[in-house]
């Protein structure tokens, strides 16, 4: 079922100036419930202005975005509301922290909600427990962490809101690897047990192919294909023509099993190359 | 959207008064500034505007822009228009003579005269100016016109440096801002509450993130700065090195010309004059 929807939506930057520039055009994207969907695309490709249009930030030029089949700018539909059930992180969060400590931080999303005192703390605990951030750092400033750690203090903030959806916008840009595998797996974790539906934006395609169920490819404000991760892989040469590249350890088992030394389709992770290989060499 | 805002905003362009010279261009501006403020009739006046909008042709500069310029001095040229229609006051036969209201001629003169004087000043210094100089050669320019100051002392070269920067930072903060904004309405921040302090309040979180990387930058700009060696005006020579061409002298000669004639259409006697 599609919980999120983006209808034949164009968007246009500082129309009628010298500055105009359409973003999208005719974009339709359904975001199925429950799942992890990735936003793949170049710098440019309208990746960042789909984020800020599924919570409402931006008002499209033309088209509707549903949620839950009701357009989120209908007259009966109360913005804020939408804000709360579609989180949005942006690139860099890191850069929006306030507060003079770490738990008031995570807790503005939810006071704002005007919610219950008790409620605000148990959810601040959980989506803290999530990011992996210790509760020794509550009452420390958030400018004192180190980028991780305030990054983890910024996706924490708007996982308190325990939003329906959550948009990622480039959440591990920047980080060392251990960081990112962190970051990604706290969020994997969220999703499940909240229910929620993910939207995930990324240039990197090994990040997608470890996470996301279902992909989109964007390029120039289109929809360039979307489908799920065995689907998009498979269309490599389109994926190539937008600027993008495959993994690489797929075109490795690619050239692999065109060689004949292994039997390898839809791998995209080392560990599933890694197992494939193995087995082949057993077998010797 | 903040980024909307064409204050002192550069149009790039490769009109004949891009190519001038900065300092020509500053002269030339403050020349046309006090012609301004010589003309007294309205011969002299009107010659002030249509040099302003003939430059804006030259320029190459749409006069959409233009007007688009004027608007925030709307109320400015509103306000004293009223001022000087109501409050002039002479020894002729007020023209409408209604309860407290008297409206003399010379009112109406003076109204119209200052709303030219100021259309002329806002399109004259911008179109010569801020919108056809970059703000690099803008500071540099005015840099080479303050050298003399530094013979008693003045830190010119710091205080253009400065400039600069500060000119070269306000898109990207503006368009920070623009993030910080977005990013805290989407944590449900809301900018629609009452009273002063609530109000103020409300601007925390846009304004320590945006503080603090405008700290942040200056940080990582002075040590970039100091990676590249600058240690201020000492030694420090130009990639581009200013130059007077012919344009500049021709373009001086020309400005000269419009001051005498600016002073000979004053001397032109009509009843149109203060």
């Amino acid at each position: 079922m599609s919980k999120l929807q983006l209808d034949n939506v164009s968007y246009v930057y500082s129309p009628d100036t010298p500055f105009e520039k359409e973003a999208l055009t005719d974009v339709c994207i359904d975001f199925k419930e429950n799942r992890i969907t990735g936003i793949i695309g170049h710098t440019g490709s309208g990746k960042s202005t789909v984020a800020q249009l599924l919570n409402g930030l931006l008002r499209p030029t033309s088209g509707r975005v549903l949620l839950d089949g009701k357009d989120i700018f209908d007259k009966g539909s109360d913005i804020m509301q939408v804000r709360f059930r579609v989180g949005l992180v942006f690139q860099y969060p890191e850069y929006q922290l306030f507060e003079e400590t770490v738990w008031r931080d995570i807790a503005f999303g939810p006071s704002n909600m005007k919610l219950p005192a008790e409620e605000i703390d148990r959810r601040v605990r959980t989506a803290a427990e999530f990011t992996g951030i210790d509760k020794e750092l509550f009452e420390r400033s958030p400018f004192e962490l180190s980028g991780g750690q305030k990054r983890r203090v910024a996706i924490a903030g708007i996982m308190a809101m325990e939003p329906e959806i959550i948009v990622l916008d480039e959440p591990a840009a920047g980080l060392d690897p251990q960081g990112r595998d962190e970051i990604f797996n706290g969020i994997k974790k969220w999703r499940e047990s909240h229910n929620a539906t993910v939207i995930l934006i990324s240039h990197s395609m090994e990040d997608m192919a470890m996470y996301a169920d279902d992909i989109v490819v964007m390029n120039h404000g289109h929809v360039l294909t979307h489908g799920t991760v065995d689907e998009v892989f498979l269309k490599a040469d389109t994926i190539r023509e937008s600027g993008l590249d495959i993994p690489q350890i797929t075109s490795l088992t690619e050239e692999l099993t065109r060689l004949g030394i292994i039997d390898g389709s839809g791998i995209y992770t080392v560990d599933m190359a890694y197992k494939k290989i193995f087995e082949a060499l057993k077998e010797g | 959207m903040l980024k909307d805002i064409t204050l002192g905003q550069y149009f790039s362009g490769n009109s004949i008064l891009h190519k001038l010279d900065p300092r020509a261009k500053i002269i030339l501006v403050l020349l046309y500034v006090v012609m301004i403020f010589i003309a007294d009739n309205l011969f002299s006046l009107m010659a002030l505007l249509l040099t302003a909008l003939i430059l804006v042709a030259v320029s190459g500069i749409s006069y959409k822009i233009v007007l688009k310029s004027l608007k925030p001095i709307m109320i400015l040229i509103v306000f004293t228009t009223i001022i000087n229609l109501f409050f002039t006051t002479s020894d002729d036969a007020p023209l409408v003579h209604w309860g407290i209201i008297k409206i003399y001629r010379v009112g109406i003169i003076n109204a119209v005269f200052m709303i030219i004087r100021i259309v002329s000043l806002i399109i004259g210094t911008s179109v010569l100016l801020t919108y056809t100089t970059s703000p690099i050669s803008l500071t540099d320019g005015i840099e080479r016109l303050l050298k003399p100051l530094k013979k008693i002392r003045v830190p010119v070269h710091e205080f253009a440096m400065m400039m600069t920067i500060a000119l070269r930072f306000i898109p990207t903060l503006l368009e920070e801002t623009d993030k910080i904004i977005s990013a805290q309405k989407a944590r449900g921040a809301g900018f629609d509450s009452k009273g002063l302090i609530n109000k103020a309040k409300a601007f925390l979180p846009i304004l320590i993130p945006l503080f603090i990387s405008a700290f942040r930058r200056a940080d990582e700009l002075a040590t970039a700065m100091e990676c590249r060696c600058y240690r201020g005006d000492e030694g420090r020579t130009r990639m581009k090195v200013l130059k007077y061409s012919a344009k500049d002298i021709i373009a001086f000669f020309a400005g000269i010309l419009f001051l005498a004639g600016v002073i000979l259409l004053n001397t032109i006697n009509t009843s149109l004059s203060i």
